[in-house]
Formats: structure tokens, sequence, C-alpha cells
């Protein structure tokens, strides 16, 4: 499973409880949707580090990082390669 | 008894009644050590200690606390971020949320004393009052009729000026249109959910409308959740102090680069 759809997994069980949210679209605005708020990013981060193995930086975590699946994968795929 | 103040670096007679009869009532010789005004830490010593302490100084004074207090006194480096807000571009609050903002009055000090005690600093009651007396400015978020979070502000017409602007040495210089923002607290159980996105959105527009243009605050680097909140309403990094916090010593800043 790539990084896109287990992080989808987890905000959908994890971070959207009782909102009716069953799926998240690759390129779909985490943070103007309100689909994840400051304690959901918090919590991704958390997901992110353990387990894909990589330190997020304190200067890492941007709107343009995280806003959205793709942006996501995108920074998690740098940083293993880096 | 002996106490060493972490103002005066010397030893001194403390003052702290209760403490001395404890000790008195135990026949103990002790330091206290104000680590801070919060936490005091009396330590019994052996005359022997105390007899060294005052041939070679207050050092071998600290070789005698325990392992994990010295770690905890050791100077450490901090970065912080100074962040300015164009209040003319203010990003829309993408969520409703319930939290509505009131200018800070005297009226509301008994809440937020209240408040301050659920947070455990009680501290800050006494420096709440004094700002308003010097006529520094704030709002109080409400969610409901519940008192659940607060942020003050000054602008150049501050006298004195915010001690912020010169003991952290931000390098912040306002002028007319321009504000300094500080002490923004939210409840814990009242964060997520767009809250205290909501809370910078109100207060944003508002001084706004009073006519400001630049609003300026800091925040620490390791202070994650506060920087993505700024960072999502569009706070934009300006440079970087590094302040230097020592426990035992004044602090001390300096900028690292712009």
């Amino acid at each position: 499973m790539g990084v896109t759809s287990e992080l989808e997994q987890f905000i959908v069980s994890e971070l959207t409880q009782g909102r009716g949210i069953d799926a998240v679209a690759p390129g779909e605005d985490l943070l103007v949707s309100g689909i994840v708020d400051s304690h959901g990013v918090m919590e991704l981060v958390g997901v992110i580090e353990s387990r894909y193995g990589i330190v997020v930086a304190d200067d890492d975590l941007t709107p343009e990082n995280f806003r959205s699946l793709d942006s996501i994968e995108a920074y998690v795929t740098a940083k293993r390669g880096s | 008894m002996l106490a060493w103040s972490t103002r005066t670096r010397d030893p001194m007679v403390s003052r702290v009644p209760a403490a001395r009869r404890d000790l008195a009532r135990r026949g103990a010789t002790a330091l206290l050590l104000r680590v801070s005004r919060r936490m005091p830490l009396p330590l019994a010593l052996s005359r022997d200690v105390l007899s060294r302490a005052s041939k070679e100084g207050p050092r071998t004074l600290l070789r005698q606390l325990p392992r994990a207090v010295r770690a905890a006194l050791r100077p450490r480096e901090e970065r912080l971020i100074v962040l300015m807000k164009d209040l003319d571009r203010i990003a829309e609050q993408p969520v409703e949320t319930k939290v509505r903002l009131e200018p800070l009055e005297r009226r509301h000090l008994p809440a937020l004393y209240d408040l301050n005690r659920r947070r455990c600093e009680t501290r800050a009651d006494r420096r709440f009052a004094r700002d308003l007396d010097r006529g520094y400015h704030g709002y109080v978020g409400f969610v409901d009729d519940d008192v659940v979070g607060y942020y003050w502000w000054v602008d150049v017409s501050a006298s004195p000026r915010h001690p912020d602007l010169d003991r952290y040495g931000l390098g912040i210089e306002l002028d007319g249109e321009d504000v300094y923002g500080s002490d923004f607290y939210i409840l814990a159980e009242h964060r997520g959910g767009g809250n205290a996105g909501a809370f910078l959105h109100e207060l944003e527009t508002d001084l706004r409308r009073r006519g400001y243009r630049r609003l300026w605050g800091y925040v620490a680097s390791t202070n994650r959740p506060a920087r993505w909140i700024y960072s999502l309403r569009g706070y934009e990094p300006m440079w970087t102090v590094l302040r230097k916090t020592a426990p035992l010593r004044r602090q001390r800043t300096e900028r690292v680069f712009d």
C-alpha cells in the first residue's frame, strides 16, 4: 500500500470519525475542507515519522507540505530519498 | 539558613519563613535554590559542603543536586521566530466555529484569573492587572458564555514599551500602523476544530478595522502547533533570534540571521 492510501486510511479512521467521511481524494485540500485540523496535522506527523522512519523537521511543517495527500506523499518521498 | 538567589548569584539569608521553620525543626543547615518562583528547591547540606562552597563558590553546591535537576538547570538554546502578519491580507477562515471575541476589559479579569488557575499559571494574574493599568489591550475568547482564551496586544503608544520587545531582543520596532501581539492562549479542551484559527481571524479583522496594517509576534521554533496555525493564517517568518535560557543566569538573546 502506498503512502497516499495508508494516510487516507488513517485520516478516515482516526481523524474524521463521526463526520461521515469515508474517502479523501489525493488532491483534495485537507486544510481548506476542514478534513484535518491542527490537532489532526500533529497526529499525522507522528504517524508519518513512525511509519516511514523519517523526521519531520520543525521548518518542514508547512501548509505546502501538508495540504493534500499528494503533497504529503511528495514530501515523504523526498525525505526518504535524501 | 542560606539561600542562593538566581538574581544575585550570591548566598543570602532566605526570607521564606515556612522553609526556615521546617529546617530549624529538623536542625538542618540548608540551601534554598530558587530555580524559579514556582520551584524553590530546598536542599539539605552538610556543614562540610557549605564550608567548601564558601571557599570554592556556589558551583560546588550545584554538584550536590540530583542529576535530573542538574540537567534541568543546564543552559539551553531556543530559537524564537519573529512573525509578521500583513493585515491587508486576511485569509478567510474555512471552518465556522463558536468562538467569539470581546475586547479585554477589567470586568473580564476574574474569569481570566479562573482560566489562569486551570492552566496553573496564577503568576499571570498580577501581570494581567498591571498590563491593563498600563493601557495594554487584549481580547477575550468565548465559546457560548465560557471564557476559553485570551490574547494581548500593544501598539507604539504603549508606555512603558512591552517588556517582551526588550527582554527577548526580538528586534521589533513598532510604528504607528504596527501592533505587537502576545500571550495567545486557548484552553486545551477548546483547541482543534478551527478554534485557534477563528480566534486569530477575528482579532486580525478587528485590528485592521482599527487602522493597523501589521501584526508582529514571535513563536518558539519547537512549538509546532502554534507554528502550524500561524503558518496557515499567513504569518511570515521575518527573522530568528536565539534565546539562551540559563535558569541560573540572566537570559541572553542574539539575532542569528535575517
